[in-house]
């Protein structure tokens, strides 16, 4: 058995379905754009998957095309610290699309079953032999390059000449998707041989190295002693460029993505002021719109703190309500944008996952919210005089 | 209404040694813009406890504005209002809506329950904020009360599921909730067809019967003949008590 005075509470929610609906609907659109700040923590989530799966490289090398023996690899897997390390050839030429030439990339993987650091996963189709290659994922889905499997490529290789590779299949590789999307340049991957065919350049042009300890002093010292193993090298004249060293938890495309999220986080945060606002005149046009029930229950010996206190627990359970519907909305949201954001900019798949931190923000915002926007009112309705209140429907107004 | 004349034919009020109500000297102004609105122009009004009057006058006479001060809904500009001994007039907004939880009923003319509740929900309503007794307690002694005006019935009905009549009895069983010595009426009956403002006011009577002072505005010539006493007043004055 509930007193009339709580039940008064919910009743007026539960009687007066269309209003309710609304106010919790507009309370639940509000907390679910606090939702949205969860695309982040979740997207790092998701990348720290694709990392570890890709195995990312901790140090990337640039030299001159180096033609590396087995025993020169193992040396500079056996330098102190480095746990593994892969090699790379590059060729950077023009790919058809149509009539248009296109800029475009053509990575050399030593082989696509033994990859140990920075792995180019075959999506789908198979890995690439001689005269063949695999488009990545990206460059159909930023429009770049739209071919299948058995279709051909045509390149212009160093020599000027035009070389037909036929299309292996589809693959996938974080590194290489990123260039795709922030270069726009069509990214393939094929084998060392067939890279070399096209540069007429034979030999790795980048290393790539996971390290035990990923701290800056051990990667000057492992870096240092990298450029003597690689001394021994013929044709090792130095770096050809500066030692890119991947910072922990980083992944390419993080700050093109943060960039992308700071927009994000600008349109939410006045999605939410406005929700605030609207939130603010729900609840103080809920509380005007009862001046004359206070004034009946002043009159029948109603106190202010006790006629204040019905209203209160109104818009807490309004702000229940909502936090509820908006917790739910709002980690779907968040999943929403941030597998949109993941496949299209990454080709990375993100699963479903909930940041408490923001769950919690957001429960505190919708719990929170609703009573203290409507306390002004509350305030101010519950010191109207009970003659001025009973007047808003014409009582005590007689002669 | 020819207040005088009605005054003439009402029986004598009962005897009183003290009065259960005393307005001394009232005067009430409402101020509108600029414009001062002078409703009662120094009153004087004894009542004595299980007392029936009736208020009668023309529209803005200054008949409701007693009753505002009778049960500390408004204040006076200047003057006196004392109730069961108490200097009404001098209490604050909370101590007057504890004051008018235990000791006044009030029924209006157009009802005034909480839509969202029911009979039994709007009856219980006085008591919960005065926490009288047990949730039990009170909510027992609400469905007697609206037993008693004749609606045992008709507890779980929202308002706006009963008739005109009905929801002033359900009015008067929430002004009967605490109990009270005092129960006033603004023009109670003004809202209801002339069978049923008969019986509502046989229910005055009853509550008269049983010794609670009762105080009610009407319009009504034959109603307000059958109280003890008529104060008619016009232009914030009481030309006949």
């Amino acid at each position: 058995m509930v007193t009339s005075l709580l039940r008064k509470s919910v009743t007026d929610l539960s009687r007066r379905r269309s209003r309710t609906f609304f106010a919790v609907l507009t309370l639940a659109l509000a907390v679910a754009g606090i939702g949205l700040f969860a695309t982040p923590a979740l997207m790092n989530r998701a990348m720290a998957a694709e990392v570890a799966a890709d195995r990312l490289p901790d140090l990337t090398i640039s030299t001159p095309p180096l033609v590396l023996d087995r025993a020169q690899l193992a040396a500079l897997a056996a330098v102190p610290n480095v746990r593994a390390v892969e090699p790379r050839s590059s060729f950077g030429g023009r790919v058809y699309v149509g009539a248009r030439r296109a800029f475009a990339q053509v990575l050399g993987i030593p082989g696509f079953t033994s990859q140990q650091v920075n792995v180019v996963h075959v999506a789908s189709g198979a890995a690439p032999g001689l005269g063949a290659v695999l488009t990545d994922v990206q460059n159909t889905r930023q429009g770049l390059l739209d071919v299948r499997a058995g279709q051909t490529v045509r390149i212009i290789a160093a020599d000027g000449a035009v070389r037909l590779l036929r299309v292996s299949g589809e693959g996938r590789n974080l590194d290489g998707g990123q260039t795709v999307t922030s270069d726009g340049v069509i990214v393939l991957y094929a084998t060392p041989a067939t890279v070399a065919s096209l540069s007429r350049t034979p030999g790795y042009d980048q290393l790539f190295f996971t390290l035990a300890d990923a701290r800056p002093a051990a990667v000057t010292a492992t870096t240092a002693a990298i450029r003597r193993t690689l001394a021994t090298v013929p044709g090792f004249t130095g770096f050809t460029d500066l030692p890119q060293v991947r910072a922990p938890g980083d992944w390419p495309g993080k700050s093109r993505f943060q960039n992308f999220t700071s927009f994000l986080y600008i349109i939410t945060l006045l999605a939410l002021l406005s929700a605030l606002v609207l939130i603010a005149n729900t609840v103080t046009t809920l509380v005007a719109e009862q001046t004359s029930e206070i004034g009946i229950m002043k009159a029948v010996g109603g106190r202010r703190r006790q006629i204040a206190a019905v209203y209160l627990k109104t818009t807490m359970l309004l702000g229940g309500l909502g936090t509820v519907a908006g917790i739910v909305l709002g980690a779907a949201l968040a999943y929403l944008v941030t597998s949109y954001l993941g496949t299209a900019l990454f080709a990375a798949s993100v699963g479903f996952g909930i940041d408490w931190t923001i769950v919690l923000a957001s429960a505190l915002v919708g719990l929170l919210g609703p009573p203290l926007a409507a306390l002004p009112a509350i305030r101010r309705a519950v010191r109207t005089p009970v003659r001025e209140a009973l007047q808003a429907t014409g009582s005590a107004a007689g002669g | 209404m020819g207040a005088e004349g009605v005054a003439e034919r009402v029986p004598r009020p009962v005897r009183v040694t003290e009065p259960f109500i005393n307005l001394a000297g009232v005067e009430k102004t409402y101020r509108m813009g600029r414009l001062d609105y002078p409703a009662l122009r120094g009153i004087d009004l004894e009542i004595g406890a299980g007392e029936l009057i009736a208020i009668v006058g023309p529209s803005g006479s200054g008949k409701t504005t007693i009753l505002n001060l009778v049960t500390g809904i408004d204040r006076p500009t200047a003057g006196t209002v004392t109730v069961g001994g108490r200097r009404i007039d001098l209490m604050s907004e909370e101590e007057l809506a504890v004051w008018r939880g235990g000791h006044v009923g009030v029924v209006f003319q157009f009802f005034q329950l909480l839509p969202t509740l029911s009979a039994l929900e709007n009856t219980v309503l006085p008591l919960d904020f005065a926490r009288r007794g047990s949730k039990r307690e009170r909510f027992e002694r609400a469905r007697r009360n609206l037993a008693l005006v004749g609606l045992g019935d008709k507890a779980d009905h929202l308002p706006a599921e009963l008739s005109g009549g009905q929801q002033q009895r359900v009015a008067i069983a929430r002004a009967l909730a605490a109990e009270p010595q005092l129960i006033v009426g603004d023009e109670p009956t003004g809202n209801l067809d002339t069978v049923t403002a008969a019986e509502m006011f046989d229910l005055f009577k009853r509550l008269n019967g049983e010794g609670k002072t009762v105080l009610y505005v009407t319009h009504d010539r034959e109603l307000a003949k059958r109280a003890h006493r008529i104060v008619s007043i016009r232009d914030g004055v009481i030309v006949a008590a």
